[in-house]
This record gives C-alpha cells, sequence and structure tokens, in this order.
C-alpha cells in the first residue's frame, strides 16, 4: 500500500489496512484495489474542484448480495465509509468520485444481471452494474416489443445510478424515478429488504405495484444515502406500432415562452408524452468546437448566435417531441399539435420537412429507444474537461421559463461562460438543465467556474428556484437552500438507520 | 446493436524498448525508472489522426523510445479503425493488456477511454490535458511529477505556459509552474511521457527538433493518457 494514499477520516493506517485484508477476504484481493495508478480512473472528475478533495482511498468492486451485505458489515466494524456506484458515470455531477476525499468507492459494476424482462408487462428487474446498452440489447437479441427510456449519456450509463439521482429520458417512461417499481437494499445494518410488494413471500407483483402497504419508503433511496439499492424494477415502455418525431421553432424568446405553455397543456392532456425544449447553442456545442464559432472575449454575444442560427437554417429555440399510437392516433394528434402550436408562431417541420439532420435523428433516436454518444460532443466544445451541469427546476410556465433564461444565461455570461441550456418539460414543471463547460488545465477558469456556479445557485434561490439534482462539490449548498427542516430530518434518518455514518456521508449533503 | 460515433484510431507501435538510458543526453530530470516496457499501443482519436498534432506526438514517443535504445527505429503510425462503441473501446483495450498505452484524445474521447480503463482495471500512470496555453496532469503513483519534467523540457521563448500536476500520491499538490514556451508541446509531450516510462532524461536532444513544423503553435485540446493495462 502506497504510504500516501488519503485513508478515510479518522482511521490510522494500520487500522485501515486491517480493514483492506477483511474486505480482501469477502471480494478477494483483485477486487478490492488500493493500487494508486488503478485509482486515478475512478478520482478522474470534471466538476470545478480539484481531484484531490474526491480522492477514494480504496475501491471494492462486489460481485454478488452477500458480499455487499458482508462488506457493510465490516464497514460498520472498521469505520469505513462506503460510497456506492452502480457504472459512476454521473459525468458532471462527479464521475465515480465520492463527495468527500477518503472514502472507499463500492463499485457495483460486477453486479450486471438482468434478472428478469416481462415483454406483457413491460416491466424489467435489474442489478445495478446493468447499463442501458446492455438492456436494450438484451430486449434487441430477443425481438421483444419494447422501448427502454435513458438519459442522453444513454449507452454507457445505468437504469439504476441514473434513476436514484432522478435522471430523465425521452419517452414515455422519461421521468425515471416515477417509472422505476420496487427496490432490494442492502441497510446500512446489513439487512436486506424488498421494498413495496417484495415483501410478500412467493408474489409475483413487485414489478407491478409501487406502493405496498404501509409507508411508501422507495423515496428514502433515492438521492441519499440511507442504503445500497442492488436491484430495482423498472417499467419499460410498449413498443408503439408508429411513432412521429417533429419540431417547432422559435427564433424569439416570446415566442418560445408561448410554447412552453402550449407544450404544458398539450402533456397535461396526453397528447404529448414527452417534450423538450432547446437553446441553438447547446445542439451546436455537440459538434463544433468553441473557437471555431467565436474567439472574441466573455460567452458569445447573441448577435453570434443569430448568426450562427442563420447559416445552419436553423431555429434560436428548438422544442421536439415524438407522438406515439397507431398511425390514425398519431395523425390526429399532430393535427392538435399544429393548431396548438400556431398562435406561438412557430414553425412546425415534421421529419420528412426537416430533411437529413444528424441533431433531429439524435433526439428521434432518444425518444425512439435508440441511444446514441453524440451529445459527448459537447466536451470537445470548450476544451480542457471541464462539465458541471446546473438543473434547476420551475413550473411549466411561459413567466418562469424567461425568468429562468434570463437569470442563467446572464449569471453565466457574467463570468464569461456560454448558455448551453434546454429545457425538459413535464406536465407541471420543466428541468432547465444547462451545461458549464470549462477549462480544468486553467486553475483561475477552474475557479471562477466554481464561483459562477455558486452564484447561479444563490440567484436561483433569492427568485425562488432550486436545483433537482447537483454534484458532489455544492451537495451541502444545495442542501441549505431546501432549508433547515428538510436537513433536520434527513439528519435524524440517517442516525437512526446508520449511526456509523458508513454510507456515503455527504450525499445529497447528508451527514450523520 | 449500432451506436454510430465518432471513433478511435488504435495503433500498434511494433517495436520493443528497453529501459537503457541514452548516454548521449545530459542535465535535466532523471526519472526514476519503472517497469520494463515490453510491448507499446498507441490510441489516437479520428478527428486528429494524420493531423499534425497527432503526427508530432506519435514522433514524439518514438523519439523517446528510440532514445532509451539506441537500435529501435522510429515506428510508422499504422491505423486501425474501431471503437465505434463503448463496447469496441473496451475491446481494444483488452486488446492492448500486457501494453504499455499511450493516448492522445479528444475530450470527447477521453471520457470513454477513462470509463474503459476503469473496467479494465487499468493502472493510469498519467491523465494530461493539453492545450498551448496550460497542460494539466492528473498522477497515482508517479510522483517524481511528469508535469515537472515536461515543464523542464519545453523550451524557452515561445510565450507563457502553465502546467500543472495533481498527484494522488502526494499529500500536497505542487503549485502550478509557468514556463516560456506554447510550441512543440506534442511532440515533447510524447517524449517526455515515452522517457517516463522507460526511465532516463527528459532532456529532447537537439538533433531531433530539427524540423520546423514541431515549431507549429498548436492550439488544439486534447488529453494524453498513459497507462499499462
Amino acid at each position: 500500500m502506497n504510504d500516501s494514499i488519503i485513508l478515510p477520516e479518522g482511521l490510522t493506517k494500520t487500522a485501515f489496512a486491517k480493514a483492506v485484508e477483511a474486505f480482501r477476504g469477502v471480494v478477494g484481493a483483485d477486487n478490492v484495489i488500493v493500487d494508486l495508478d488503478r485509482l486515478v480512473p475512478y478520482a478522474k472528475i470534471m466538476i470545478p474542484e480539484d481531484e484531490k478533495l474526491h480522492q477514494p482511498s480504496a475501491v471494492i468492486i462486489p460481485l454478488s448480495v452477500e458480499h455487499v451485505q458482508s462488506v457493510v458489515s465490516l464497514a460498520n466494524q472498521y469505520k469505513t465509509p462506503l460510497w456506492p456506484i452502480s457504472t459512476g458515470r454521473n459525468f458532471g455531477y462527479g464521475s465515480a468520485a465520492p463527495a468527500t476525499a477518503g472514502q472507499i468507492v463500492l463499485d457495483l459494476r460486477r453486479m450486471n444481471k438482468i434478472i428478469d424482462v416481462d415483454p406483457e408487462m413491460c416491466t424489467a428487474l435489474v442489478e445495478p452494474g446493468v447499463t442501458y446498452e446492455q438492456l436494450r440489447n438484451y430486449i434487441e437479441e430477443r425481438k421483444l416489443p419494447l422501448w427502454i427510456s435513458f438519459p442522453s449519456s444513454g449507452p454507457i450509463v445505468g437504469p439504476v445510478g441514473n434513476t436514484l439521482d432522478r435522471g430523465v429520458g425521452y419517452n414515455r417512461c422519461g421521468e425515471h424515478a416515477a417509472n422505476f417499481c420496487g427496490l432490494e437494499v442492502v441497510l446500512p445494518n446489513g439487512e436486506l429488504v424488498r421494498t413495496a410488494m417484495g415483501g410478500v413471500k412467493g408474489g409475483s407483483a413487485w414489478q407491478a405495484y409501487r406502493w405496498g402497504y404501509g409507508p411508501w419508503v422507495d423515496g428514502l433511496f433515492a438521492q441519499s444515502n440511507l442504503g445500497i439499492v442492488t436491484k430495482m424494477g423498472l417499467w419499460l415502455m410498449r413498443k408503439p406500432s408508429a411513432s412521429k418525431t417533429f419540431t417547432a421553432v422559435w427564433n424569439d424568446l416570446e415566442g418560445a415562452a408561448k410554447g412552453v405553455n402550449v407544450l404544458r397543456n398539450l402533456r397535461l392532456n396526453n397528447v404529448l408524452e414527452n417534450s423538450l425544449l432547446g437553446h441553438l447553442l447547446y445542439g451546436v456545442a455537440c459538434d463544433v468546437p468553441r473557437n471555431a464559432l467565436y474567439k472574441g472575449p466573455g460567452a458569445i454575444p447573441d448577435e453570434v448566435v443569430a448568426e450562427i442560427a442563420k447559416k445552419a437554417g436553423a431555429g434560436i429555440w428548438n422544442s421536439l417531441a415524438t407522438l406515439y399510437g397507431t398511425e390514425e392516433q398519431i395523425a390526429v394528434n399532430f393535427k392538435i399539435v399544429k393548431e396548438a402550436f400556431a398562435p406561438t408562431g412557430a414553425i412546425v417541420l415534421s421529419e420528412e420537412e426537416v430533411g437529413p439532420n444528424p441533431v433531429f435523428q439524435h433526439w428521434k433516436g432518444n425518444m425512439t429507444g435508440r441511444p446514441d454518444l453524440s451529445e459527448f460532443g459537447i466536451y470537445n466544445f470548450r476544451g480542457g474537461g471541464g462539465s458541471a451541469w446546473f438543473a434547476p427546476l420551475a413550473p411549466a410556465r411561459s413567466e418562469d421559463f424567461k425568468k429562468q433564461v434570463e437569470l442563467v444565461k446572464t449569471t453565466l455570461a457574467e463570468f464569461g461562460f456560454d448558455y448551453l441550456g434546454g429545457f425538459l418539460i413535464g406536465g407541471r414543471h420543466m428541468e432547465h438543465v444547462c451545461e458549464l463547460a470549462f477549462d480544468r488545465t486553467d486553475p483561475e477558469e477552474m475557479q471562477r467556474a466554481y464561483l459562477c456556479y455558486d452564484k447561479l445557485l444563490q440567484v436561483n434561490a433569492a427568485a425562488g428556484y432550486a436545483v433537482y439534482r447537483t454534484n458532489t462539490a455544492f451537495m451541502n449548498k444545495v442542501a441549505d437552500i431546501y432549508g433547515p427542516a428538510q436537513k433536520n430530518l434527513n439528519r435524524t434518518l440517517k442516525r437512526a438507520l446508520d449511526p456509523n455514518g458508513i454510507i456515503a456521508p455527504g450525499k445529497s449533503g447528508i451527514f450523520v | 446493436m449500432s451506436i454510430s460515433r465518432r471513433s478511435l484510431l488504435n495503433a500498434s507501435l511494433a517495436f520493443t524498448a528497453s529501459t537503457a538510458i541514452s548516454p548521449g543526453l545530459s542535465r535535466a530530470s532523471t526519472l526514476v525508472a519503472r517497469e520494463i516496457i515490453s510491448s507499446t499501443r498507441l490510441f489516437v482519436s479520428q478527428c486528429i489522426a494524420g493531423s499534425t498534432v497527432s503526427a508530432t506526438f506519435v514522433d514524439g514517443i518514438a523519439a523517446g523510445l528510440y532514445h532509451s535504445n539506441g537500435q529501435l527505429s522510429p515506428p510508422a503510425l499504422t491505423p486501425v479503425v474501431s471503437g465505434s462503441t463503448f463496447g469496441q473501446v473496451v475491446s481494444d483495450l483488452e486488446g492492448a493488456r500486457g501494453s504499455t498505452v499511450f493516448a492522445l484524445l479528444s475530450g470527447e474521447d477521453a471520457v470513454l477511454v477513462n470509463e474503459g480503463l476503469r473496467v479494465v482495471g487499468a493502472k493510469v500512470v498519467s491523465y494530461g490535458t493539453h492545450n498551448a496555453n496550460a497542460h494539466r496532469f492528473v498522477t497515482g503513483s508517479f510522483c517524481a511529477g511528469v508535469g515537472g519534467i515536461f515543464a523542464s523540457s519545453l523550451e524557452a521563448g515561445v510565450g507563457n505556459c502553465t502546467i500543472d500536476e495533481i498527484c494522488l500520491g502526494r499529500v500536497s499538490a505542487a503549485p502550478p509552474r509557468l514556463v516560456q514556451s506554447g510550441s512543440e508541446w506534442p511532440f515533447r509531450l510524447g517524449y517526455v511521457l515515452a522517457r517516463s516510462m522507460s526511465g532516463g532524461s527528459s532532456d529532447v536532444p537537439a538533433s531531433v527538433l530539427q524540423e520546423g513544423w514541431y515549431r507549429f503553435p498548436f492550439d488544439t485540446d486534447l488529453v494524453s493518457v498513459v497507462s499499462k493495462i
């Protein structure tokens, strides 16, 4: 073991070495990593902080639920904190690295069994290491009439981690936190619990009914540190007989703001089952390096963005959605959509009218079960490997849309960063998802990115908005925004279930 | 399942090198010899394959390895298209098991390769992020300091350039270092990384810098990775 390894807080090197030996006795020597060179890929982060602040002391890679139980039991004995990851690809939110240095990453990627997919019930039961690509391949190989919902990082991330962090996808089941059903959880004392109908011996409704009996506790294990989820039930979308992806385009903020109300109403009326509204620059940034667009000081000015839009023949604000159903249903619904958008001044275009367009095809793929990695092109835009997603939550109203754009864009520009954002519009809410791209090779810029994110939190909080998810550098600050009562409740739960503070200290700002 | 994306090029440097230190080199940093390099593999992102920046990086690696063992000739880059899916990236890395891997990647590909290295359980000796003005290295046990050695290797007089290094194995990080050079970084980076892996001085002999195009001021943002799989 390297003499310079960062130890878990409060542990001596001798005690840590004993713990490592004990963990090796459970999962095998090869599956407990303390070699610093092998820890580097776990420490590589994109958020605006140094790697050393999030450097793990070790990594444990269990293969089974029994391994996880034994590891948790030993962690209590040796007081070693565990930071569970499923695939660890929470890019721009902290990747695989823990909230604080010295924690042991519990890498669940070897637990990657697809236990069941039921094409009649449109359900699945998976382990944490399963990726969306793996699940889609499973479905494709068996020619099952199912579509999965996945985030933009689709192929390589997994449904368990994404759902627990309240990730969002783009089809009928796009609100992932609303489309899981039944968990298996290793509690901080090592006990195993199956939630909802999973507690009924011999039952078969575990993935059919979310609520079970008594208090619904599943939410306690999302964005939390009260247990380690080792199985999750998923609801999948039945593949429709037809689908139609379209875009609605505006060149002005006012028009797009009216479009937000239309999108909300179409969703509330179940005409639309998904919708997003993105700013042009985000799509461009996934394909073109920044220095090919603009070399001047500060954020890319609106005039330059307008010029880019003109050259590309694209709108500044672009909504995309997909209608599902039979051809007849789609024809009726598309007519409703066009009539609804007409008063907003939108240009509504079908796939045929858009023509061959990689951005349209990417989003169509996201909405019809075909993941790709084209949005990773965003990491070539600014260069320097810095990425932090800022995602405030707002009601799906025109006025909130305008306020959000103004708040976020102005604050980003104040710090010299570009607005690379868009809105995922649900029935009543919208997630305003913005990429803060910065250069990690420049210490001044990294510090500026940190201060910018901090100010984004502050100005949003002052206006009554907060993020629904954040990175490991800001979890405590975001918990403060949600108020002392929620923080105290979370701490009370933590102390009751995990008195030794073994599971993921600092996750969502929750400590013992 | 077919997921289209820009690909990586995977090229094999078909030669071996030893840890011998070339007697012609002097001064500056003497590196701690690491494990003997028995075989090397090179990964270059499709979007920079054939560009001056990747060609000079490859030349730098070749020169570094050559000066570790004078009997070796600089290798030719033999591109093999691969990596159209993450699965293929992992497969390529699995295929490099037992080798020292040098990679020069776009930011996009670097994310995937880092994940792939985690999956195959590779040792990452150095993970560098680069542009003409700045270089930032993350290293594990190699606290002799790739960043410091790289800084020493850069030639003076062509503008400012910041070099920073975060070493997981060091209690406190060294402050960023400012050197007077922005040019030639791909060649010198390749040279230093190759020499770092084989041990020896990082001074770049003047004889290998005769070509004028090494002095072209590159402004591409890239990531370098050195790994033992």
